[in-house]
């Protein structure tokens, strides 16, 4: 029993970070309709830049995380202005493409810089664990759901009131009478690109914490798309509760699942769960239905 | 005080689909717009909104001017910041948010919040209608609903000059003239400039002062409404009141069937 | 905009003509001339470069029919190229059975999977139907990986293809076996956009419901698009595995999948001129990154071990970018572009 707590504490928090990894896409596509390929890339590049600054550099984590923000900033932004903002009404596609160009480009600067290494981050948490239950669970899993759920109420108050989020909405869902209204639409798209960079630096740097940096990383990019669709794409609640929920759904199927029939089935188990579940919601657990009218 | 001067418009490099227009909105006036499908209205709005460049479009040729200033070349956002707003064709509504909040995306740049609820409360006021619905999904709304929260989206920016693309498309015949009413009525109280592309002439006629007639990219006639009303041309081309059926004197009677001279 | 100035149609066999003037066939029977004797004065490298472009071209030409004709978005393209792989390389190697068996296997059992894949489509549409294939991606992925048939993680080796009793080992004979194939293949998929079924694929793309309410059944015409979309690339999956010589899981990848749909999307969507432009220009970029790495390593002998290949990764997503920038429907929106100016020049407008 204590087995099956400590697996599903672990896995609900795990879950939570690839959730906030799902915030930051869903930011975008919300507000651009714009799918984020280049997220595993984005998390990848903070994670290591995180590592630059705290273990090459050797800053202290009070300077080093404010800088990792501000770099983050700099990113989504530097994105919008010269990857986006010329590609504003044209197909989605092309859009969709140019992200994985950015992925690309993201990836190759991290094995540049950092070639094909493996390494951990300077811990921020005292070692010892948490004792929930009978569950012994590590701090930074609890950490990461705490911050994970923060971020999660401060999005869905922005987008539900601050007038900059209703204006990211109706740019969602028509960019061009958006434009007719004055509306700066590349202003949101720094904004929405900005905020999600600092998002999925967050997120990188909780995973980090977890697991270590690698170059692994990039799956997590992967890893969101199963929660982004599961939740429901423009929906912030619908992803912190399918993160957990396939967090969950590989560490109850790796651990047991996996010992009875074959191995590395936690891989696919999430897959599968979602199909299944998208048959009786196509527009995943929380997300808009598409308003359709002939 | 808008003014187009010789305006050229070629999408794609290789399509010119304004071969030189120009017109005036005078401050306070309302102008139609008229003309069949095809002949570039919601191209030379576009061009005044600047949105064209989302089409691969340009002005290749001439200058548009605003109170004296150029603004041809200047990107959407600015031109609306100056008070040019326009209410595009098709009724796009955003179609995941309430009436109230496309309402407040109208509002957008401007900071005033009193301002921003007083002219709220205005719109209300102009529409009865969208008070009953200001939480339904904009979606959702009927076709007369959601050119009324159109109208009401543009009003709410508070412009200067308010370019409406055939608000009278798809709709009841009395909400069409409710709407007239309605866009008269803002007119003359907040003395707002209309540009009005149409496509139903009489009723477009019925509430402007001066028109402009255009064909194949070009503006082939213009002149007050009422001239324009009684004008031959425009009777027998535009509004499909020909000669046939009615008394003639063999005075009066062509010996050439009317056709179009500018072509 | 299409046809040269001064030409009409006066038929419906014009009109539908896919080579309407002289120039345009004269064109393609040169283009033939040059591409089928290649083999006798271009390097074998270059043949093997043209071979990956030949077999790349046939699945990006399925993907192109699924995605850009019936705007379903798959993310897996890659994993149905591996169905067909294995099902080739399975037949042919482990069972004995004749390659042009074995090919049409491929494509068949490969159409099969997709066609399954499909089937949440019936329910989901959009973006999120994506995941349907990329789980379809994994999936086949798995259970590839493992299954004792096809060698688990360590791969599989393939033998040579052989028709009748000739054996093809060499990169020109190959080159001939794949470039026919491949010139099929363009042709059908020029035609299914001429036909019933390639305009009920547009419809469905351009607005489903309107479509429907026109008497075009979704549903068989979504799977049908998957089927055709995914016959294809296992077709290209078995002319891969012949030709690689072995194959393994690791060949397969999902950044693979993405590729191929950036391929297509640069070449430009929903022509059948965009995926072979498509695909010239992303694996003629990889080539050249491929080259780049090792001068660079040996121009700048300081950087560490590996560093190199990120400068080339830098630079292939840069590319991508860039490009996409510059045009962003694709090269056959810039190449008709192109076409309509110059048939006008220099009274463009």
């Amino acid at each position: 029993m204590a087995e099956l707590l400590q697996f599903t504490i672990t896995g609900v928090s795990v879950g939570m970070v690839y959730a906030l990894i799902g915030l930051s896409f869903v930011l975008i596509w919300k507000s651009s309709g714009v799918a984020n390929l280049a997220l595993g890339g984005l998390v990848l590049i903070f994670s290591w830049f995180t590592y630059g600054m705290t273990v090459q550099v050797g800053l202290p984590y009070w300077i080093a995380l404010p800088l990792v923000i501000i770099f983050a900033l700099a990113v989504g932004w530097l994105i919008e202005r010269f990857a986006l903002r010329p590609l504003i009404a044209q197909p989605i596609l092309s859009l969709f493409i140019v992200t994985l160009g950015i992925f690309y480009f993201l990836e190759g600067l991290a094995v540049f810089i950092w070639p094909w290494m493996v390494d951990t981050l300077p811990p921020i948490f005292p070692p010892e664990p948490f004792h929930i239950g009978t569950a012994v669970v590590a701090q930074p899993y609890i950490w990461a759901a705490v911050v994970s759920l923060v971020l999660f109420g401060l999005l869905t108050l922005y987008f539900r009131y601050h007038k900059m989020g209703i204006a990211m909405r109706a740019t969602a869902d028509d960019q061009f009478a958006v434009q007719a209204c004055g509306i700066p639409v590349t202003r949101i798209f720094s904004t929405s690109w900005m905020f999600a960079c600092v998002v999925a630096a967050i997120a990188g740097v909780l995973i980090s914490w977890i697991g270590g940096v690698s170059h692994g990383l990039v799956e997590t990019g992967v890893k969101s798309f199963s929660v982004v669709i599961l939740g429901g794409l423009n929906s912030f609640l619908g992803c912190i509760v399918a993160g957990p929920i396939i967090g969950l759904a590989e560490n109850l199927g790796g651990g047991y699942l996996t010992p009875l029939f074959w191995e590395g089935l936690e891989d696919i188990i999430p897959l599968i769960i979602i199909i299944i579940v998208l048959f009786i919601k196509p527009y995943g657990l929380f997300g808009e239905a598409r308003i359709e009218r002939i | 005080m808008l003014r187009l001067n010789n305006i050229e418009v070629t999408y794609l490099n290789v399509i010119r689909v304004l071969h030189g227009v120009s017109m005036e909105v005078p401050d306070g006036g309302i102008v139609a717009l008229l003309g069949a499908n095809g002949a570039g209205k919601t191209t030379t709005l576009k061009a005044i909104s600047g949105l064209l460049h989302v089409e691969e479009g340009e002005v290749t040729d001439g200058t548009i001017e605003w109170d004296g200033e150029r603004i041809d070349k200047k990107p959407a956002q600015d031109i609306a910041k100056l008070g040019i707003v326009q209410a595009l064709e098709g009724r796009r509504v955003f179609g995941h948010l309430t009436t109230e909040e496309n309402l407040l995306v109208g509002a957008h740049n401007r900071t005033d919040r009193a301002a921003i609820k007083r002219n709220l409360e205005m719109v209300y006021d102009y529409f009865p209608a969208l008070k009953n619905i200001r939480h339904n999904i904009g979606g959702y709304l009927s076709g007369g609903e959601q050119q009324m929260l159109v109208i009401g989206r543009t009003m709410m920016a508070a412009p200067k000059l308010m370019m409406l693309d055939e608000p009278s498309l798809g709709l009841a015949p009395m909400l069409v003239e409710e709407i007239y009413d309605i866009i008269n009525r803002f007119n003359s109280e907040q003395k707002t400039s209309v540009l009005l592309v149409e496509q139903n002439v009489r009723i477009a006629l019925s509430i402007a002062h001066y028109g402009y007639v255009m064909e194949n990219g070009r503006a082939i006639l213009d002149g007050p409404a009422e001239k324009l009303r009684d004008n031959e041309d425009v009777k027998e081309f535009y509004m499909g009141l020909s000669a046939v059926g009615t008394k003639k004197s063999y005075r009066k009677v062509k010996h050439y069937k009317r056709h179009k001279r500018w072509l | 905009m299409g046809l040269p100035c001064g030409t009409h149609n006066y038929t419906y066999a014009q009109d539908m003509a896919i080579l309407r003037t002289k120039t345009h066939w004269s064109l393609l029977i040169i283009l033939f001339i040059l591409v089928f004797t290649a083999p006798l004065y271009w390097s074998n490298y270059w043949l093997s470069v043209a071979n990956l472009i030949g077999i790349t071209v046939i699945a990006a030409m399925g993907l192109n029919i699924l995605t850009g004709y019936c705007g379903q978005l798959s993310f897996g393209h890659v994993g149905f190229i591996a169905v067909g792989a294995y099902t080739s390389a399975v037949l042919t190697g482990v069972f004995g059975v004749p390659f042009l068996v074995g090919l049409v296997a491929a494509g068949l059992v490969a159409g099969l999977v997709g066609l399954i894949s499909g089937i949440p489509s019936l329910r989901i549409k959009g973006f999120y139907l994506v995941i349907a294939t990329i789980a379809a991606q994994f999936i086949i992925i798995w259970v590839i990986n493992h299954l004792e048939l096809t060698g688990g993680s360590g791969g599989l080796t393939v033998p040579y293809a052989s028709i009748g009793g000739l054996v093809l080992s060499s990169e020109a004979s190959q080159f001939y076996l794949i470039m026919v194939i491949a010139v099929l293949c363009t042709f059908l998929a020029k035609n299914l956009a001429r036909i019933k079924v390639g305009r009920a694929f547009v419809a469905i793309r351009d607005n489903d419901l309107a479509a429907k309410v026109m008497g075009i059944n979704l549903f068989p015409y979504k799977l049908l698009a998957f089927f055709i979309g995914c016959f294809w690339a296992g077709i290209a999956g078995s002319l891969l595995a012949h030709w690689m010589g072995s194959i393994s899981p690791a060949n397969f990848t999902f950044m693979e999948s993405l590729l191929y749909l950036g391929m297509i999307v640069i070449g430009g969507l929903g022509t059948t001129l965009g995926p072979i432009l498509g695909v010239i220009f992303i694996r003629l970029s990889q080539q050249g990154m491929m080259f780049l790495t090792p001068t660079i390593e040996a121009a700048f002998p300081a950087l560490p071990a590996g560093s190199a290949g990120g400068i080339t990764l830098m630079l292939f997503g840069l590319i991508i970018v860039l490009f996409l920038i510059l045009e962003p429907r694709g090269l056959a929106h810039r190449w008709m572009l192109f076409k309509v100016a110059y048939r006008l020049w220099p009274f463009s407008y």
